[in-house]
């Protein structure tokens, strides 16, 4: 398994690659802003991550097969 | 007209114009002229829908002339959240600029159901521009302006149904729909001092109602009472093959009085981040309460339960708002920060997406049986009152703040209904959420019927309003 990466360096990988995808659309006030935001993202996933699940906890996902008639 | 109706209840409406006191078309007038005189002051309305509402009122008074009268609902005016479509070339607007001259050539299920019933549809209400899911972190957030708290004009209505909300508490009209992925509802309801009920999931169509997350958004009431809001839900509630999420267990409101003594919950810790005033109003419920209720602290396991909420929440809009994202059409949002923090929410891995709602799975097993033998959970609708108009408001979405009821309510489609339990020092109101099992909507209202008949803070009204 890999090791699980650091906090504020998956908060800078995120942000590094929004920024090559939108940075051209921020200015520098908004730069900011949108780095503070990705590390509220990061930090909620890790929270997430950080609680164990066994392999039998399936995802509560509503979803009915559909059969049109004929 | 013999009274005048502002701040009377649908029930004793309905009672008016059934037995023929009040015209349909008389009631619709009085509202336009509120929505129009009163609206621009709190920011409230978005589109009047005067012409509509007219000729709705007329059907309405010529079918009751005709002994056809229909229910509660019949020649009820009604103000609905401007993200449910409305057909006949009026703006839907989802409260953002980009979308501000937007128009669809269907109705909402909900604004058709109340159609049916006989309901006056007067005015399209503001909100949070794409129901607050971009990141706001203050009140101007909407093309139409920061929603005004009639208790306070210097102060915020909450959202993201902030006209629904200050409509309703400002007597602009009898009841308005709202939406709630998290705390949509309650908040308004909180800020405003009047009663909000979120359904169960599941219980009222989407459809033609704006999406920010398919598995959180719920639609509802906002009314003066929790009796009102019980007939509204049992004339919207409902399956709906246009939302497959809609569910076929029947809902008819019953509004008796509990014929037992309640028994009630309260979430340990449910208040240790909620604001003083709030926490002490909160308290002073509780103990109201216990003059009909057996309380008992309801002990949770820890889980990160806002976290959890969150991960879904983040995952679902950046699909849902996708094209906005994308083509940078975001940069014409209202709220500065509405233009660059939905970026962040792209950062959402889907395996993390699914471990939450993995996680969701724990989360609705562990309150199903928590709740087990209770009417409702109480808590603090909101955990800070009205916050001013140019102040940041601490949000559990971005969080700044606890709100554990709030995440587990929405993620788990469980019921739950605000009532103002108290005022601050600065006159705003505060309120006390009632959270119930899953389509247990009926044990909810009549818990928070049973708390209004110990008080009488949902009478008071704000001042200048008349």
């Amino acid at each position: 398994m890999s090791e699980v990466l650091p906090i504020q360096k998956e908060c800078e990988a995120a942000f590094e690659l929004l920024m090559r995808r939108y940075g051209d659309r921020l200015s520098p006030e908004m730069t900011e802003g949108l780095r503070g935001a990705v590390e509220a993202v990061v930090k909620t996933v890790a929270a997430v991550r950080s609680v164990k699940l066994e392999n039998g906890d399936a995802p509560l996902i509503g979803f009915t097969p559909v059969r049109k008639e004929g | 007209m013999p009274v005048s109706p502002v701040f009377l209840s649908i029930r004793t409406l309905s009672e008016l114009i059934r037995t023929r006191q009040v015209s349909p078309v008389e009631l619709a007038t009085v509202f336009l002229d509120r929505l129009e005189a009163h609206g621009p002051r709190y920011n409230a309305v978005v589109t009047l829908t005067r012409a509509l509402a007219l000729e709705q009122a007329r059907a309405a008074e010529q079918e009751i002339v005709a002994g056809r009268y229909k229910g509660v609902l019949h020649g009820i005016p009604y103000g609905a959240k401007d993200l449910l479509a409305t057909a006949g070339g009026i703006p839907t607007t989802w409260g953002a600029a980009p979308f501000r001259d937007r128009r669809f050539d269907y109705d909402a299920t909900v604004i058709r159901k109340l159609r049916e019933a006989g309901a006056v549809l007067a005015a399209k209400l503001a909100m949070v521009e794409l129901a607050g899911g971009m990141g706001y972190r203050q009140p101007n957030a909407s093309f139409t302006g920061p929603g005004v708290n009639p208790w306070d004009t210097s102060r915020w209505s909450g959202g993201s149904s902030s006209g629904s909300g200050s409509a309703v508490c400002a007597g602009l009209v009898p009841f308005a729909i709202g939406s709630e992925t998290w705390g949509s509802i309650l908040g308004p309801a909180n800020h405003c001092g009047v009663a909000g009920l979120r359904p169960t999931f599941g219980r009222v169509s989407r459809y033609g109602a704006m999406v920010l997350s398919w598995s959180l958004d719920k639609l509802g009431p906002i009314c003066l009472t929790p009796d009102d809001c019980g007939l509204v839900l049992e004339a919207i509630a409902g399956p709906d093959a246009s939302d497959p999420s809609t569910t076929d267990r029947p809902f008819r409101y019953e509004p008796a009085p509990p014929r037992r003594r309640l028994r009630l919950g309260v979430i340990v810790g449910v208040a240790d981040g909620a604001e003083a005033e709030t926490r002490r109003n909160f308290e002073t419920a509780v103990k109201t309460l216990e003059a009909v209720a057996t309380i008992e602290a309801v002990p949770l396991p820890v889980l990160p339960y806002e976290e959890i909420t969150r991960t879904i929440l983040f995952g679902e809009l950046a699909s849902a708002f996708e094209d906005l994202i994308e083509t940078g059409q975001i940069g014409g949002l209202t709220a500065p920060e509405d233009r660059f923090t939905p970026y962040s929410r792209v950062a959402v891995l889907a395996k993390d997406y699914i471990r939450a709602l993995r996680l969701r799975g724990v989360v609705v097993a562990e309150i199903d049986r928590a709740m087990r033998g209770f009417d409702a959970l109480l808590g603090p609708s909101r955990p800070v009152p009205s916050t001013r108009l140019d102040e940041e408001f601490p949000s559990a979405i971005r969080g700044a703040t606890r709100d554990i009821m709030g995440a587990i309510g929405n993620v788990a489609g469980l019921p739950a209904i605000s009532v103002p339990d108290g005022f601050t020092e600065n006159g705003v109101p505060t309120g006390i959420q009632f959270m119930g099992k899953a389509y247990d909507e009926n044990d909810i209202l009549a818990a928070a019927s049973a708390y209004q008949g110990l008080t009488d803070w949902h009478l008071r009204r704000p001042p200048d309003v008349l």
